[in-house]
C-alpha cells in the first residue's frame, strides 16, 4: 500500500470519526400515582418534548416518558439525565407532574413547592439536547392543564373535564373534547374535536398556523373568528351574530366602539368560542 | 357621565351575499339640543353624510368601497374560477362554505359634540354613511377609493379627497372642498354664507350651482379647462405683475392666468381652481 492511499484512507477515518462524537442516551421513565380522593386537576408542564394524553378509566395517573439526550460527550449526557428531572408534585386538588431543570429560570416568584425562584438566575447554556416524549393516562373526569414549549405536538384524546393546552413550538390536537378548552400555541396548527355538543366557552390561539374545530352535527355556538391573512370556513350554514358596542368613559371623551371580529352563529348559539390566528384559516367542520 | 349606548345590527345570512345591509353606532350628543361637529379620515373608503335627527349621530359602516365587485363571493359554476374547486379540494375545503372575513373597526369618540370617528380603513375600505343634526358641522377626508358626498347641511363644510369626488347638495353654510384626481360639484340652497369659500381639484371639474340672487367675489383659474357661467361675471383687469431683477436693469412683466370679477355686486370671495377640467357656475332659479 502506498503512503499516499494510507494517508487518504487515515483521512476518511476522521472524517467519519467526528461525527460519530455526538451520542445519545435513551431511557423511559415510568410513574403511576393515584390522585387523591376528591381531586380533580392533571398538570403537565414540559418544555422540551411531546405530550400525549389520554382519558381513561379509574382514579390512576399512569405516565411514561421516553427521555432522549444528544450531546458530544458521555458527561453532558449525563448531566443532562441528572439536572433535568421529573418532579410530580401532589397536592390536595391534584398532581402536578413537571420537567424540572435549570432551564426553570422564569420568575415565577414562590412555586407550588414553595422553592422559590430567583430573578436573572437564567444563563443557561447546556451542551446537551434533551427530548422528553410523554405518554400520560389521566382519568377521563379530570381537569387538565397541560404545557409545552420545544420539540413536540400536545396530543389529548378523551378527556371529559376542562382541557387548557399551551404550546409554542408546536400543534395542539385535541379530540374527544366535552369541556371548557383553551389553546394556545404560537407556531402550529389547532385541530379540536368534540365528542359531545358543545356546552362551555373555549379559546383557540394560534399565531402561525390553522385553527380548525370539528363540532357534532346539531351542535350551537356563538364563534368569533379573527384571521389576519387567511379564510374562514364552514360545514354549518352561520348567521352572523350581532357585534357588540362598548361604550367606554375617559377624560378625552365617551368612546364607542364596535368590536372588529366576525361573529358568526350555530345553531342556536350558546357558548362562546373566540378563535385567533394570525396566518391561517379557521375551519368549523360538522362531523 | 353617564353612557348610553345602543347598537342594531342586522343579523343578516353571512355565506349568502356578504353583509349587505351596515351596521350602525349610535353616538348620543352631550348637549342633544346643539348641533355635532363631526370628524372622520379615511384612507381607503367613502363617507356620505346626511341631515338626520336631532341629539345623535348615527355611523353605518360596510366593508368594501361601495359599488365594489365582490370577488370573493362563492360561484362554483363560474368558470374563471373553475379552477378554485380544485384548490379546495387540494386544501381540504370542499364542501364547506366561505365565511367572509371582513371584519372591520368601527369606534367612535365624543366630547361636547365634538365627534371623532376611526376605522381600520388604512387595512381595508369601507362606506360610511353618518346621519348627523342638520346645523352640524363637518370636517371629512379620504385618500383612495371612494367618494366624499354631503347633503342638506347647513353648517360649515369641510372636504378633503385625494382620489375621487367631492360632492355638495343644498349647502346652506360655508363651503371648502378639494380634490386631486375628481370632480368637484357644490350646490348651494336658498342662500349662500357671507364667507370666503374655495374649491379645487387638479384632474377635474368644478361644477358650482348658486342661487339666483347670489352676490360674491370669484376669482377663477383653469390651466387647460374652459371657464362656463350662468351669471353676469364683471371681470376685474389684472395688472400686469412687473418685477425688476435687482440692479441689473432687466424686468419681467407677466400676467397670471388667474380671473378675477365679481357677481352681484360682490361679496365674499369664491376661490376656484383646476388644472386639468372645467369650471362651470350654475345659477339656481327658484
Amino acid at each position: 500500500m502506498s503512503p499516499e492511499r494510507v494517508s487518504w484512507m487515515a483521512f476518511v477515518c476522521v472524517a467519519l470519526a467526528v461525527p460519530a462524537a455526538a451520542t445519545e442516551r435513551a431511557d423511559v421513565l415510568r410513574r403511576e400515582i393515584a390522585l387523591p380522593a376528591g381531586a380533580r386537576t392533571v398538570e403537565i408542564d414540559n418544555v422540551f418534548g411531546g405530550v400525549e394524553v389520554r382519558g381513561g378509566a379509574g382514579d390512576r395517573v399512569a405516565v411514561e416518558i421516553r427521555r432522549t439526550a444528544t450531546a458530544r460527550r458521555e458527561a453532558d449526557l449525563a448531566l443532562a439525565f441528572d439536572e433535568v428531572t421529573l418532579v410530580v408534585d401532589e397536592w390536595a386538588n391534584g398532581v402536578a407532574l413537571v420537567q424540572d431543570g435549570p432551564f426553570r429560570c422564569e420568575a415565577r416568584g414562590r412555586d407550588r413547592r414553595g422553592r422559590r425562584h430567583r430573578w436573572g438566575d437564567c444563563r443557561w447554556d447546556p451542551d446537551y439536547e434533551l427530548d422528553w416524549q410523554w405518554t400520560v393516562t389521566v382519568p377521563a373526569g379530570v381537569e387538565l392543564e397541560v404545557r409545552t414549549v420545544n420539540g413536540g405536538a400536545i396530543t389529548v384524546d378523551g378527556v371529559r373535564g376542562g382541557v387548557s393546552a399551551a404550546n409554542v413550538n408546536g400543534p395542539l390536537r385535541l379530540a374527544g373534547l366535552a369541556g371548557e378548552v383553551s389553546a394556545a400555541t404560537v407556531n402550529g396548527e389547532i385541530v379540536a374535536e368534540y365528542a359531545i355538543a358543545p356546552s362551555a366557552d373555549a379559546s383557540f390561539e394560534t399565531v402561525n398556523g390553522s385553527i380548525e374545530i370539528v363540532l357534532p352535527a346539531g351542535s350551537s355556538a356563538d364563534v368569533n373568528l379573527e384571521t389576519m391573512n387567511g379564510e374562514l370556513w364552514s360545514d354549518f350554514a352561520v348567521t352572523a351574530a350581532p357585534r357588540r358596542a362598548e361604550a367606554t368613559a375617559s377624560r378625552r371623551g365617551d368612546r364607542y366602539r364596535l368590536d372588529h371580529d366576525t361573529r358568526v352563529r350555530i345553531g342556536a348559539g350558546g357558548p362562546r368560542f373566540e378563535c385567533k390566528t394570525l396566518n391561517g384559516d379557521i375551519v368549523l367542520r360538522e362531523r | 357621565m353617564k353612557i348610553r349606548t345602543a347598537i342594531s345590527a342586522v343579523a343578516a345570512l353571512v355565506v349568502a351575499p356578504a353583509l349587505a345591509a351596515g351596521e350602525r353606532l349610535v353616538v348620543p350628543l352631550s348637549d342633544p339640543a346643539q348641533p355635532a361637529r363631526l370628524e372622520v379620515s379615511l384612507v381607503m373608503g367613502s363617507i356620505e353624510v346626511v341631515a338626520g335627527k336631532a341629539g345623535e349621530v348615527v355611523i353605518e359602516a360596510t366593508p368594501g368601497a361601495l359599488g365594489e365587485h365582490d370577488h370573493d363571493h362563492e360561484c362554483e359554476d363560474c368558470p374563471a374560477i373553475a379552477g378554485r374547486a380544485a384548490d379546495k379540494e387540494e386544501r381540504g375545503r370542499a364542501k364547506l362554505k366561505r365565511i367572509p372575513n371582513d371584519s372591520y373597526e368601527l369606534a367612535a369618540e365624543e366630547k361636547a359634540n365634538r365627534v371623532t370617528v376611526s376605522t381600520d380603513s388604512w387595512a381595508r375600505a369601507i362606506a360610511l354613511r353618518i346621519a348627523v343634526p342638520e346645523a352640524s358641522s363637518v370636517s371629512l377626508s379620504t385618500v383612495n377609493d371612494g367618494d366624499l358626498v354631503v347633503g342638506g347641511l347647513s353648517g360649515e363644510i369641510e372636504l378633503h379627497n385625494t382620489n375621487g369626488n367631492v360632492t355638495v347638495r343644498d349647502a346652506r353654510g360655508p363651503v371648502s372642498a378639494n380634490t386631486l384626481n375628481g370632480d368637484v360639484t357644490v350646490s348651494f340652497g336658498s342662500n349662500i354664507a357671507s364667507a370666503p369659500m374655495a374649491f379645487s381639484t387638479l384632474n377635474g371639474d368644478i361644477d358650482l350651482t348658486l342661487p339666483a340672487g347670489a352676490r360674491f367675489d370669484v376669482r377663477l383659474k383653469s390651466e387647460n379647462g374652459e371657464i362656463y357661467s350662468d351669471f353676469d361675471v364683471v371681470l376685474a383687469r389684472n395688472a400686469p405683475k412687473v418685477e425688476e431683477e435687482r440692479g441689473k436693469g432687466r424686468y419681467r412683466v407677466s400676467v397670471t392666468k388667474e380671473l378675477t370679477g365679481e357677481v352681484g355686486g360682490g361679496g365674499p370671495e369664491i376661490f376656484l381652481k383646476t388644472f386639468n377640467g372645467d369650471i362651470v357656475l350654475r345659477r339656481r332659479d327658484g
